[in-house]
């Protein structure tokens, strides 16, 4: 797998990762409007310069609680698919997020992380509880594990457009 | 592919259809027959146009368009030459032709499949006609022609077949005498230049593209950005306001205790000094003298150097005011220039309009002279896309139900040619399109027939309502009044479809139809979707936006009102708002943010929304604003939320939800047809339409960004548009020349608590009221419409001297005008003396019957004025019920005589039928003074009968009646 970088962050116990090519930006302003009769993980919505965003919370595709919001909480700003697509085609990343402006909820934000020598590692069938379909692969950091995610199925199946393949 | 050719093809296509759309109109004005010079124009046009796609699409190898326009070309050719002369059969197959191009150009990858042989087949003869042509005299390619028209036949019937009308043609072309009688030098010279030209297709082409430079194409994604970029602007520049209040008030304080602090400093060395002073005597101790002196010191410090700041902090940020407003009117104008961006001209919808209804002509056999005029009236995009099949869809309708045959027509003394008129204009802040046509027009026996036959009304229903309502039914799902389906104007999916179409588009349809005379379709378009008004409404603390063009209107609930409480049928909550069952859905409950069983909290406040022709009440916490939103469209992960219509962001920043007025109704489980019938089973009396007596109201504003006022027609004498010169100033007040006399001008806002212009416009419009004893003129910025409605007239939230009350009138909150409250506060004196001669009334308790919320008010205020109590109640039967179970509480009866349940003439009849209110005064008031009405309400028994809007008189009759009954007893 070629040399990426992965912005990280903290859900619940996880430590996640997402490639660094498919982050707009990182807000601080979590204030978003709580939106009736949305999809689960959809929490509400965003005005980011005008923009609407989808304030997505990967909790319950994870099988993880609704995040609580706190002080350290940030909202991850995903590319659009037509910013990504360049980059997919050049090969450069080979995932794109769903056909809405969406922003991770989260619970904060860690560092960015370069695997460099050691690189991803294939994921394992369960790694801490999270389904290996829901992930590309991990990193293994000094005691800890960074569980790099299959972001574009985990962001489609928490805005309702797919249904979960774990459901029983 | 590679990506310089992908753009140049999508360039290619872009340019060939406009090229394609221009001809269109120029082939059919040619085929109508235009003066010679234009005809040659027309001709050079459609070939440069030809020419340019043919050029194009040979430089990029699609061959087939390039063979087609070819061939295409090849006629215009002969025609500029004077070879070929135009007939509709040439018309005809390149208008074929050029549908066959466009069709190429929708799908360039198959473009080799369309099939364009019959047009190859029917351009044949043309081509080949060169020899017959040429038989032509020379000289007629110089001479002008006598007639001065291309020779041309009316709509051929199809029977002619293409070659029989190209021999017919050329031999009208040879044997047409050139000989004129007075040469024409123009024609000639024109005819020169247009030969000159033959040769230069590919420069005058060019000349065209030339000539369209300042047009640049942009994508609408990125106008979306910049829409978005603007109004984050606009949100910027409201928290910078905000910033700058904050701290201009904060420096303001800062300054005060500046100030404080430099008095206390001043004190402090006073004090000092007469310390010193004191201490003179027995200067004993250096060491508190030194240290006096070194406090003396700080303190002068102190002083100068609060002497220092307080001149600059409040001289800080100078100009800034003047900044802000300039940043203020830039930021606006700049949302609203790239919101222009988005408008399109109608020019492309209405360009197709003459080729539809030439062809549907032929279909019928009907001769149809169509005029469109406002082609260049622009509106947003979206909104020109969606107009179309409307619009076809009225213009089929006119063309196939709307004008009679040509037989009828003749024998009906009208012109043989049937008249279709589409027309676009502004109007009032939106856009008019009207679709007008002299046939024989919708009769409102027929549609009564119709609707009782279908089980919509009956008969008595349909006998109730007036014509003009009888023709609004055909807006009603289901009803279609065409005697036989044909395949021009289709099955009845007809005008409901066309309603709800214009309805989503955020506009409004009107029909005016008069029979034998003709019929008016009239579309109101909102300029543009991306900008619309809004109610603001809170539930559950959490803000939402309603469009107001789903507003009706909207009703605080009171306790202790009869006439406006909850009900249950069966599980539903309705709202019994004037006589009628509302359904009702509590927006809490609905989104889940409150469970059903927690709503005991009493409802406040009803939003009424309409739904095609139903209305239903959504029940919000709290009423917030009118504001323009910008539509956000909705993410789509919440379009199965089915309650959302998009996303707006609010002043502070936030989001908002935008709301679904339709899809709340069908998620709500609201049954329309189940509510009205359950109350018409328990009111024995609903129908169709609201039975509710409409208003015509004049909408008219005091300033341009003023509040909306209302005013009865009735009360109206006329408006007069004046000049400001034409208004004289004499003591202190102003006067309009008028009659013989002069009249007194009133401003609302020297009277009401209302904006104030800020500019003098060089005309305004002067109302001038009747049925008022010292008539004077109010001056009006603006009269911005009359229209018929039925509103409900809060009291409550706007009052004062001179206001009968508001309500929403277009989603407007309006304010309805006392015309004799508004007189009063400006010529006391005249009234004061009235009021003295007026005998007292105090102790008469009147009960009033009206069942429209405006006359109520009106009445109630003017009897009240008269010194009487008054309880006022919606129809006859609540009357009935309060005389039954109050029978001691009421001395007069003033009713009104058409309400539903009871009318007024019943309410009279019950009530001298009974032995304790035989001789309970009654007075009937009307709108309609009719000998016959008046006749039938003496019969019925009312002591007197007057009309709704006069107060003088209705004042006079019931001190009449009351003396009556005082002498009686």
């Amino acid at each position: 797998m070629r040399e990426s970088q992965y912005v990280s962050f903290q859900l619940d116990r996880h430590l996640l990762g997402i490639d660094i090519q498919l982050v707009r930006e990182i807000i601080r302003n979590v204030d978003f409007t709580p939106v009736a009769r949305a999809p689960l993980g959809v929490r509400g919505l965003l005005n980011l310069r005008g923009q609407i965003i989808t304030v997505l919370d990967l909790g319950p595709a994870l099988g993880l609680p609704l995040r609580e919001i706190g002080p350290s909480s940030r909202c991850l700003i995903l590319k659009s698919p037509e910013d990504v697509a360049p980059l997919v085609e050049a090969g450069l990343v080979d995932e794109a997020p769903a056909g809405e402006a969406v922003g991770l909820l989260v619970d904060a934000i860690s560092d960015v992380i370069r695997p460099g020598e050691q690189g991803v590692d294939p994921p394992p069938a369960n790694a801490n509880g999270i389904d290996a379909d829901h992930l590309r692969g991990v990193v293994r950091l000094e005691g800890r594990l960074l569980l790099v995610l299959s972001l574009k199925r985990l962001v489609e199946e928490g805005l309702g457009q797919r249904v979960p393949a774990n459901v029983d | 592919m590679d990506l310089d050719d992908r753009q140049l093809l999508e360039e290619l296509v872009v340019e060939s259809q406009d090229h394609l759309n221009a001809m269109e109109p120029d082939l059919l004005a040619l085929e109508k027959g235009v003066p010679a010079e234009e005809a040659l124009e027309l001709v050079n046009r459609i070939f440069r146009g030809i020419h340019s796609i043919k050029g194009g699409c040979g430089f990029l190898g699609i061959a087939p368009v390039q063979a087609l326009a070819h061939a295409m070309e090849s006629v215009l050719m002969k025609v500029r030459s004077r070879k070929l002369d135009v007939t509709p059969a040439m018309v005809d197959v390149l208008l074929d032709g050029t549908d066959r191009v466009r069709a190429m150009l929708g799908d360039l990858a198959h473009c080799a499949e369309v099939d364009a042989s019959s047009v190859y087949q029917r351009l044949e003869p043309f081509l080949n006609a060169e020899t017959a042509a040429v038989a032509a005299p020379e000289g007629i390619t110089t001479e002008p022609r006598r007639s001065g028209y291309l020779p041309l036949r009316k709509a051929a019937p199809a029977a002619g077949g293409a070659d029989l009308d190209v021999a017919a043609c050329v031999a009208i072309d040879a044997v047409s005498p050139t000989g004129a009688t007075r040469p024409d030098p123009e024609a000639a010279a024109s005819v020169e230049v247009a030969a000159s030209d033959g040769g230069a297709g590919a420069a005058s082409a060019g000349l065209v593209r030339g000539g369209a430079s300042d047009v640049l194409r942009v994508k609408v994604d990125l106008l979306n950005r910049l829409m978005n970029l603007a109004g984050e602007l606009v949100l910027a520049r409201n928290q910078l306001l905000q910033a700058l209040d904050r701290k201009f008030s904060e420096t303001a304080a800062g300054d005060q205790v500046l100030s404080a602090t430099r008095s206390a400093v001043e004190d402090a060395r006073v004090s000092l000094r007469v310390a010193l002073g004191s201490a003179d005597g027995s200067s004993t101790d250096d060491g508190a003298r030194r240290q006096a002196d070194r406090v003396e010191r700080i303190l002068d410090d102190m002083s100068a150097r609060i002497s220092l700041a307080l001149p600059a902090r409040l001289s800080e940020l100078p100009g800034m005011n003047a900044t802000m407003v300039n940043l203020d009117a830039v930021t606006t104008n700049l949302q609203e220039n790239i919101m222009r961006t988005r408008l399109q001209s109608l020019e492309a919808l209405f360009g197709k309009l003459p080729r539809q209804v030439r062809q549907l002509a032929r279909q019928t056999g009907k001769e149809i002279d169509l005029v469109v005029t406002g082609g260049e009236v622009e509106l947003d995009k979206s909104i020109v896309e969606a107009l179309s099949d409307p619009l076809n869809h009225l213009l089929r309708n006119s063309l196939d139900h709307g004008l009679e045959e040509t037989a009828a027509r003749e024998a009906a003394g009208k012109p043989r040619c049937g008249r279709i008129e589409v027309r676009a204009f502004h109007e009032g802040g939106q856009v008019n399109v009207e679709i007008r046509d002299d046939g024989r027009g919708i009769d409102p026996v027929r549609i009564r027939e119709k609707a009782v036959e279908k089980g919509m009304l009956t008969a008595e229903q349909a006998a109730r309502l007036d014509d003009r309502e009888v023709v609004l039914l055909i807006f009603a799902p289901g009803f279609s009044t065409a005697e036989k389906v044909s395949d021009i104007s289709g099955r009845g999916v007809g005008m409901d479809v066309v309603r709800t179409n214009i309805e989503s588009l955020g506009g409004s349809i009107d029909i005016d139809s008069q029979v034998g005379v003709g019929t008016r379709t009239r579309l109101k378009l909102p300029l543009t979707l991306a900008i619309i008004p809004s109610l603001l409404v809170r539930a559950c603390g959490r803000r939402f936006a309603i469009p107001q063009v789903s507003l009706d209107e909207l009703v605080r609930l009171r306790e202790g009102r009869d006439d406006q409480r909850i009900e249950h049928v069966q599980d539903a909550e309705v709202l019994r708002l004037r006589g009628h069952l509302l359904p009702l859905v509590r927006l809490s409950t609905l989104l889940g943010l409150e469970r059903a069983e927690g709503a005991a909290r009493p409802a406040v406040y009803v939003a009424v929304l309409k739904v095609g022709s139903n209305r239903y009440g959504l029940v919000v916490d709290e009423v917030l604003d009118s504001e323009e939103i910008v539509v956000k469209q909705l993410p789509p992960s919440l379009k199965d939320s089915r309650c959302y219509a998009g996303a707006t962001i609010m002043g502070d920043g936030s989001v908002a939800m935008i709301l679904d007025v339709p899809a709340i109704a069908d998620l709500g489980g609201l049954r329309f047809t189940d509510a009205v019938q359950a109350a018409s089973a328990d009111d024995r009396s609903d129908s169709y339409l609201d039975r509710t007596e409409s208003q015509t109201l004049l909408l008219f504003r005091n300033a341009p960004d003023g509040e909306h006022f209302a005013l009865n027609l009735a009360m109206i004498s006329r408006i007069e548009r004046v000049t400001a010169g034409d208004i004289q100033n004499a003591g202190g007040h102003e006067y309009l020349k008028f009659q013989d006399g002069s009249l007194r001008l009133v401003r609302l806002h020297d009277f009401l608590p209302v904006r104030a212009p800020t500019a003098e416009p060089r005309e305004v419009y002067v109302i001038i009221p009747k049925l008022v004893k010292h008539p004077l003129g109010i001056i009006a910025w603006e009269c911005d419409d009359v229209v018929s409605t039925r509103v409900e007239i809060d009291r409550d939230n706007l009052r004062g001297a001179g206001i009968l009350g508001s309500g929403m009138i277009d989603g407007n909150l309006t304010v309805f005008l006392d015309i004799h409250g508004l007189f009063e506060a400006a010529e006391p004196e005249l009234y004061r003396s009235d009021g003295h001669r007026a005998p007292a009334l105090e102790r008469t308790r009147v009960l009033l019957a009206e069942d429209t919320s405006f006359f109520r008010a009106v009445e109630k205020n003017y009897i009240e004025a008269l010194g009487a109590s008054v309880t006022a109640v919606c129809d006859g039967r609540e009357a009935w019920r309060l005389l039954s179970e109050h029978p001691e509480d009421y001395d007069l009866v003033v009713t009104d005589i058409e309400m539903p349940l009871m009318d007024g003439l019943e309410l009279t009849r019950h009530i001298r039928a009974s032995e304790r209110h035989a001789h309970l005064p009654v007075v009937a008031v009307t709108s309609l003074m009719s000998e016959a009405s008046r006749a039938a309400g003496l019969a019925a028994g009312v002591n007197a009968y007057e009309v709704k809007l006069d107060r003088e008189r209705l004042g006079t009759t019931i001190r009449q009646v009351m003396e009556e009954v005082c002498v009686h007893a």
